[in-house]
Order: structure tokens, then sequence, then C-alpha cells
């Protein structure tokens, strides 16, 4: 009997693995297989699940995308980008703009009419106090570079008067607020901003219409303790520490939509029934926070969410699944690479025995041309843009990618060609033929990220394949933890990474990459004065054919130079299900959707 | 020793074992250097110029003493420290993501712990007999399941697949929205006693929905080891000399199992209740990251992975005193389930 029941046991076991192994290829696998239709849920509410949420809702502060998009429900700016156009400009707060070519302002006519959530009225005075509120904040690592660069022609506060210490003191600080509050000042309906020469006049224009350039309640952010627009309380609201601003967590805008909750897992707006344009589209708009890729795509099947972020990894797992409106090859204003150190530190772990022995590479070993240029023409581009991004991208020979102003479509790229490779790395002015010993150094990406590391992989069989003594091992790294503090400390050796738009300008993308000072080019020691000279003037330059030109030029320097290659600009996707429909691609628009205000939802 | 003066000292000795877990993690923490702790502010390799400007700012440049001091300073004012990762002050963090934990915990340790002594006691009281048989089976594959395989896996057929039959998160939104309206008072924001003291239906059954998929998660791993430690303590008590005793006089065999034999099994269970806890808080973590059902474990899971330190030691003070506490009830359970133990001064 016993024995019979022991049986029993295995024979449970196993019917549970049968209809395990029925049901989990279905859940898994293709369109047909995955639970009938996509139902109609939520119906007037737009909720989107994403990995993350914005730092903060305060636009003094906020500099990721996620954050821009909550402040783009909640918060107007002066003007919008025209449509899918990345330098025409729409109304919004300002009904009109003009420049004046000897003064360098724009002057802004100010909305009348217009209600803050909480009650106040709209007036020139909120706009200046806006935007002087972002530049005294100065906020480690936040947005006011992008106004202090056209006002001031400086990148910080503490640069504003030379000698100024990285601690300044209460007087050091209102007194630089004297050369702040000409910058943005107010003349009847209208606000005038004076910039430092003619060339930001396209430039500020392309950086106000974002987040940074939100408009506050002046009267009910000083009521909640805020800034109270004079000198003397600057250095009460200088550099204060995260999380203890008021406008941190709590939201007070002129635009289509009113904060409702604001918590560290979602977020939610309402539709405001007091905002001066059409009613939007949404009555809610919920964007939850859902790290993990199976729920998420569970909540986009059940109808739940509206729209998920899909990592490119995943993105066969929907394909055939008709009731999803897939919309892909969104040209981003991103773009990403592989750089070359050109002076790494002797101390680094990542260079072997740090001379060119066979088993390392000198800390000089990519100040040699020949060896970058060696590297560039030892990548397979094609096969990298196939296999790694899914054919998702375009190879740009340049940071200026396509989209930006400053584009140029005939710009020179490298190409896989290992026998000019050969030639190269074998007749180096520097170090001569590298295949006499050859070099043997470890190159890192970050961990988890499959496209980089199938990009080192690339990198590594085709120099094995010049020659087997041409040896680079692949680590891969944390990203934060990692890799950014040996980019910084120079003690990287070769790495690739990547930049989004701020603005959609050449200059936004020349100078990190190339400009000696630029965020990156410093820590890879590329870049020197005549670069930075043909960068400034190309930035300068008043005469648009000429300054297309010029950045034409710089991008052939790139190319001459090859502190490193451009691997891909992505390709973007958006998955919505089939119920939302309205939207239009401009890779400005904060955030990862859309322009919600100009889509909507319907059963039918 | 009186029961009060046995707490207390209990108690006591939360002070040191604080001061040791928070001094362990701290020093951890410091092997790494400023630059990547001061990554927790930047969002972006564009920021990487603002570092210097943030190390300085937070000090995190400065010796270990003198952090640790001044941590350990402001825990001493009540202040746990800024949990950037969440933009809350960390206390404010635990007891924002409490609820939702302490929701999970109420519906999964009872089911966890009655259920696994339930079929520990069936399946040694019927010794090779087939309940025995399939407790052994559902035993073994529950054991063997990893947490995350077993969530994902609920996920994608009682979610994805049969759309939406058992999803994730807390509420479903409209009874998010209704819940944080005026329509609704939020007394303790566990949802289901909420929705109880409010008497509203409608979100109780729409909160146990939501709760079917992690406390079934949590449960089936975890019962699948209360059930086995039960079974042989509750063989090693049935063939205890007592139990042919009582046998012997003639006593019901429910009698036999359920007063006399079960009551000395329990003590082992009692034990490994106590570290199951802490299991189920690692538990928690996994299953709540899935499952997106924002509690305690979610916001350790995003803190960890983000190296949000200040955050990451209040969530070990949190386990800490978690862990004593819930030993300590342990300890006091002993003397309950067995007369035999006087507390402070051993066995009887």
């Amino acid at each position: 009997m016993s024995k019979r029941f022991a049986r029993m046991g295995w024979v449970v076991m196993i019917a549970v693995l049968v209809v395990a192994l029925g049901i989990l290829p279905a859940c898994g696998g293709e369109g047909e297989g995955e639970g009938g239709p996509i139902p109609y849920k939520n119906d007037g509410m737009f909720v989107e699940e994403t990995i993350g949420l914005g730092e903060t809702a305060d636009p003094a502060a906020a500099y990721d995308t996620s954050a821009g998009e909550l402040i783009d429900y909640v918060y107007d700016f002066l003007i919008d980008y025209n449509y899918t156009s990345s330098d025409t400009f729409a109304p919004n707060l300002a009904t009109s703009w003009v420049w004046n070519d000897t003064a360098f302002t724009w002057t802004f006519t100010m909305r009348t009419g217009v209600m803050f959530q909480e009650g106040g009225n709209l007036t020139p005075e909120d706009v200046e106090y806006s935007f002087e509120r972002t530049m005294i904040y100065n906020r480690g690592g936040g947005p006011q570079w992008m106004l202090f660069e056209p006002l001031l022609g400086c990148d910080d506060y503490i640069e504003l008067v030379p000698g100024m210490p990285d601690e300044p003191t209460d007087q050091e600080l209102i007194d630089a607020f004297a050369l702040v509050d000409p910058t943005v000042e107010v003349a009847g309906n209208t606000v005038v901003f004076t910039m430092v020469d003619a060339a930001w006049k396209l430039i500020f224009l392309q950086t106000i219409a974002n987040s940074w350039g939100a408009i506050l309640d002046k009267e009910w952010c000083v009521a909640q303790g805020e800034w109270n627009g004079t000198a003397e309380d600057v250095p009460n609201h200088y550099m204060v520490p995260d999380g203890t601003t008021y406008l941190w967590d709590h939201m007070n805008g002129t635009g289509p939509w009113k904060l409702l909750e604001y918590t560290p897992t979602q977020n939610k707006v309402q539709n405001w029934t007091g905002y001066w344009g059409d009613p939007p589209p949404f009555g809610y708009i919920v964007t939850k926070k859902v790290t993990e890729w199976t729920t998420r795509k569970a909540a986009l099947l059940a109808g739940d969410a509206d729209y998920v972020d899909v990592p490119r990894m995943y993105i066969h797992e929907l394909d055939n699944i008709t009731d999803l409106n897939a919309i892909s090859g969104l040209p981003q204003l991103s773009v990403e690479g592989f750089f070359m150190v050109l002076n790494i530190s002797p101390t680094s772990p990542y260079i072997g025995s740090g001379t060119l022995d066979g088993n390392g590479i000198p800390g000089n070993f990519f100040n040699d041309t020949n060896v970058r240029k060696g590297f560039c023409y030892a990548f397979d581009y094609a096969k990298f843009l196939a296999e790694a991004m899914l054919g998702e991208g375009i190879q740009p020979g340049s940071p200026i990618v396509q989209g930006l102003y400053g584009y140029n479509a005939s710009s020179p790229k490298y190409s896989l060609c290992l026998t000019l490779a050969k030639t190269l790395l074998q007749t180096t002015p520097t170090f001569g033929n590298l295949s006499t010993v050859g070099f043997k150094f470890i190159m890192m990406y970050n961990a988890g990220n499959l496209v980089r590391k199938a990009a080192c992989e690339i990198l590594q069989t085709n120099l094995l394949a010049i020659d087997p003594k041409f040896q680079v091992s692949i680590i891969p790294m944390d990203w934060k933890t990692g890799i950014l503090p040996l980019i910084k400390t120079k003690l990287a050796t070769c790495y690739q990474i990547g930049w989004g738009a701020d603005y959609p300008h050449a200059a936004n993308f020349v100078v990190p990459f190339m400009r000696s000072t630029g965020v990156f080019a410093k820590y890879q020691s590329y870049g020197y004065p005549a670069l930075d000279a043909k960068i400034d003037a190309a930035l300068t330059e008043p005469d648009p054919a000429t300054q297309l030109a010029k950045y034409s030029e710089i991008s052939q320097i790139f190319y001459d130079d090859a502190p490193g290659f451009m691997t891909v600009q992505p390709l973007g996707r958006r998955y919505f299900t089939k119920y939302i429909s309205g939207f239009y691609f401009n890779p400005m628009i904060p955030g990862n959707v859309g322009p919600l205000y100009y889509m909507s939802k319907s059963a039918s | 020793m009186q029961l009060r003066t046995y707490i207390i000292r209990r108690v006591l000795l939360l002070i040191p074992v604080l001061v040791g877990v928070s001094l362990f993690i701290f020093g951890i923490t410091m092997s790494f250097s400023p630059t990547q702790r001061a990554m927790l502010y930047i969002q972006d390799a564009k920021q990487m110029d603002a570092l210097d400007t943030i190390i300085r700012q937070y000090g995190l440049d400065r010796p270990f003493v003198i952090q640790y001091g001044t941590w350990l300073g402001q825990v001493l004012r009540g202040n746990l420290g800024y949990s950037k990762i969440v933009s809350k002050p960390v206390w404010n963090a635990i007891w924002y993501f409490l609820p939702a934990t302490l929701e999970l915990a109420i519906f999964a340790c009872p089911l966890i712990i009655l259920l696994g002594i339930f079929f520990g006691t069936k399946a040694a009281a019927h010794k090779d007999k087939p309940i025995d048989h399939a407790t052994r089976v559902a035993a073994i594959l529950g054991w063997s399941l990893p947490l995350f395989w077993l969530g994902l896996i609920l996920i994608m057929v009682f979610y994805g697949f049969f759309r939406g039959l058992l999803p994730p998160d807390r509420l479903s939104l409209q009874m998010d929205l209704l819940v944080n309206s005026a329509a609704f008072t939020r007394y303790t924001h566990i949802n289901t006693l909420d929705a109880i003291l409010n008497l509203n239906g409608a979100v109780l059954l729409d909160a146990l929905r939501h709760l079917v998929l992690p406390v079934v998660t949590l449960s089936v791993t975890h019962m699948a080891f209360i059930m086995r430690i039960m079974r042989s303590s509750m063989l090693e008590s049935l063939g205890k000399g007592y139990i042919l005793t009582a046998r012997a006089k003639g006593l019901d065999e429910r009698v036999v199992v359920g007063k006399h034999a079960r009551r000395n099994a329990l003590i082992p269970v009692l034990t490994v209740s106590g570290y199951l806890f802490a299991g189920l808080a690692g538990g928690m973590v996994i299953t709540e990251t899935i499952f997106n059902y924002t509690g305690i474990g979610w916001w350790a899971w995003m803190s960890a992975v983000n190296l949000d330190i200040p955050s990451v030691l209040g969530f070990a003070l949190f386990s800490a005193v978690l862990f004593v506490l819930v030993n300590l009830v342990v300890d006091i359970l002993y003397t309950r389930v067995d007369p035999r133990v006087r507390l402070g001064g051993g066995v009887q």
C-alpha cells in the first residue's frame, strides 16, 4: 500500500511538470499564445510603467528626462518645440519673442490671464524669479550651467567672480548675485534675457523649452519658504542639500495637469480644469516605477499599462502581438562610442606591466594616432549594428549626430578594414611595429549592458585576428561605482560612453567630447588649443552657412584625430497598446513616452 | 529571573548589536572611494564634473571616524539620514514602506507557520502514507524552487497569460485613486485593515487579490522548511515513552498527537521560526521587487543596488531590531510551550 502511494508522489510531481510545460511556453511565446487580446482598461487615464522615476519635481534641480516628463505635465515653459522640429518653436506662456542683434537680448511677451494651479496669476516677475532661482540654487550636477553659459559666460555660480573660493562666504554669494540679476529683467509685460553674445541666439531658445525653463509662481514659492528673490536671501538657498526645498516634491504650475501624488514608487497627475489651453486628453496620467521587465510586460498585456519601457534585448518578446502599437526607427539625440585614454595613469591596474613588453601597455599607448586609428579600423560597425543593436541604430562619423543642428550626413566614417588596421598598428610612430612583442590590457564595460559587452567582444576578436599578440581582456564593472570613477581618475584604458542631448545643437555634443575642458575629453586627455579655438569659433559664428561648414570641419577633425570612434546613434522604439493614438516623435520632448497632450486613448 | 528584567536585559543588548551592525556596514561602505560614494548623487556621466563639489558638500572625503561619528550623532538625535533613492529621510522612508511589508507578513507568516505545523504534524502522524508522500513532494518542490523564478513564473501565468487575474502592485489603479481620495480614511496604510475600518468591501477584495501571488511565492518556499522540521520533530516525539503511556491509557489518538506530541515537537519549530523570520526579510526583498509590492524589501533592494548608504544602514538597523525582538518573542514563547523552560535560568 505504502509503496503504491510512494509512487503517487512521483505521479503528482510529473503531473505538475506536465501542466507547467503546457502553460509556460504559451506565456513566453508568440502572439497567439499570449492569452488573447489586450483588454481596454482605465478609460480616460494613461498609465506608464517605467524603470525609474524622476529624481525630483523641482525644475531648478531636475536634470534627468523622467523628472522632465513630470515637470512637462505640470509646468509650462515660455516656448515649446514646434511639432517635430528641433530649431523652430511654438508659443506657450510667451506669445511672441524678438531677438535684438546688437544688445544680444531675447524679449518675450507674456500671455495674460494665465492662472497657477494654486491660485496665483502669472506675471513677468514669475519668469524672472524662476530663472534666477535655478541659477542661485546652483545644485551640484544640476541643470543651471545651461543658463549660466548663455547669460553669464560661465558654468557655475562660483565662476561668476574670478577667485571666488569653492566654499564662498555669504557676502561673496550676495555680491555675485549682482551679476545674475540683470541677465533676466522685466519690462512691462515682457521679460528680457541678455546673452553674453550672439552665439546663443538659437541655443537659448532650445534650452528654455525644457524642464529647467519651467515657470514658477514667485509669491507661492516665497510663501512656502523658498528663496524670496533678494540678494540677501541667496546664501540660504545656495546649494542646499537634496530634498530640502519645498519644491523638491511639491508642484504648482500653469500646465494642463496638476500633481495629485508624488511618491517614490509612482507619480499621479490629474487634469486641471483651470488650464488656459484646450482641456488635456487624459484625466489622469500615472507613471509607475516597475523595475522588473516581466512585470511590466505582463501589465502591458493585461491592459493595465498603456506604455512600458522595453529594453532592447527583449523586443523580440513583443513581436507578433497585434494588439500593440509598436513604433520603431526613431532617431534619438544620443550617441555611443569607444574612447581611448591618451594619458592613462601609470598606477592603473588595467595596463598590465605598464610597458610594451607583451604583457601590458604604457600609459601613453593611445597617444599614438596610428594606434587609435588601428583600433577604429578594427571594429566591425555593420556587425555591431546588426547583431548587438538588432538593426536599430545608425553609425555616426562624429559626435554630431543626425537631428542636431550642425549635422552633416556626408561626414567621414570608419569602416572595418583589418588590413589597414594591421598596417597602422605595425607602423606606429611612437612604438614602431606593435607585432614585435604585442600588447595586453584590460577594457571594461558596464555589467549587464549586453550591447556594450558585444562591442567589446567584436573589438577584442578582431584585434586578435590581426595578431594573436594583440590581447585585450574584457571585464564587467558597475557603471557608477566602477567605470565612472576610473574614467575620472584616468585609470581606465578604453571604454564606451554615451551622451544624450540637453539641447539639439552640435555644440552640446562637440564640447563634452572634443573641447579640452569638456567633461569627457578632459578625462581622456584629448583636446588642444587649436581645436578649442575652432569649437569656440563654430559656436560664435553668426552666419548659419559658415557655422554649418565649421561644424563639418570639426567632424572631419574628429575623424582625423580619432580620439575614439562612434559606434551608434540608437533608434528608439515606443510600445503602446492599440488604444493609444496621436504619437509623433520629437526627441526633445522630455521623458520616455511622447507628446501626451496631443495623444488620446479610445476603445475604438 | 523575572520576565520584565529578562526583557529589559534583552532590549539593552540591542545597543551593542546596533552599534556593531552599523560599524560593520559603515566599514564596508568605506572601502568605496569618496568618488564612488558620490556617484549616488549623479544620474548621468555628464554630471561627472560635479563629483568634487558633491564630495565636499556631503563630507564624503572625511576620515572614517568623523563620518561615522557624524552619522551616529545624527542617529542619536533621531535622524537616520536621507534616503537619496526615494528622496525622503530614512526614518520617513521606513514608516512609508513598513505598512506594505507588514501587510505581506501578516498574511504570509501565519500561513507559513500554521500550515507548516499542520502538514508537518499530518505527515508525521501518517508516516509513509499518502499524505506523508504528498507533503514530501510538495516540500521538495517548494524548497528547491528559487524565489525569484517562482515569482516570475506566477506573474507570467496569472497576470500576463490570464490577463490581469492576479495582479502585482498593492492595489488596482481605481482603488488606489479611491483610497487616496477624501472618501477613504487611511488609518494604518495597511490596505486590508483600512478597507475593513472603512467598511469598503471593494478595496478589501482588491487588496486581497493583489496579495495572493506574493503571499503564495513567500509561503511555498518557506513553508516547506517548517513542514519538514515539524515532521521530524513530531516523529521524535511520537517515539517517546510518554506517548506510549498516553496511548496505553487509551487516550484518543487526536489528543495524543495534538496535545502531547505536537506541543513538545513545537520547540524546534519555534527556534527555526525566528530564523525563518530573518530569512523572510530576505525573501521580501525579492518578492516585493518582482511583484512591485513597494515595501521595505523593495526599498532595501533599490538602495543596495544604488549604493544609497544611509538607506542601507537604516534597513540594516531596522532588520537588526526586528531580529532581536522576534527572537525575544520566541524566547518568551518557549516558556509557554515548555513549562520546564525558565528565562535566564535554563531548563528546570
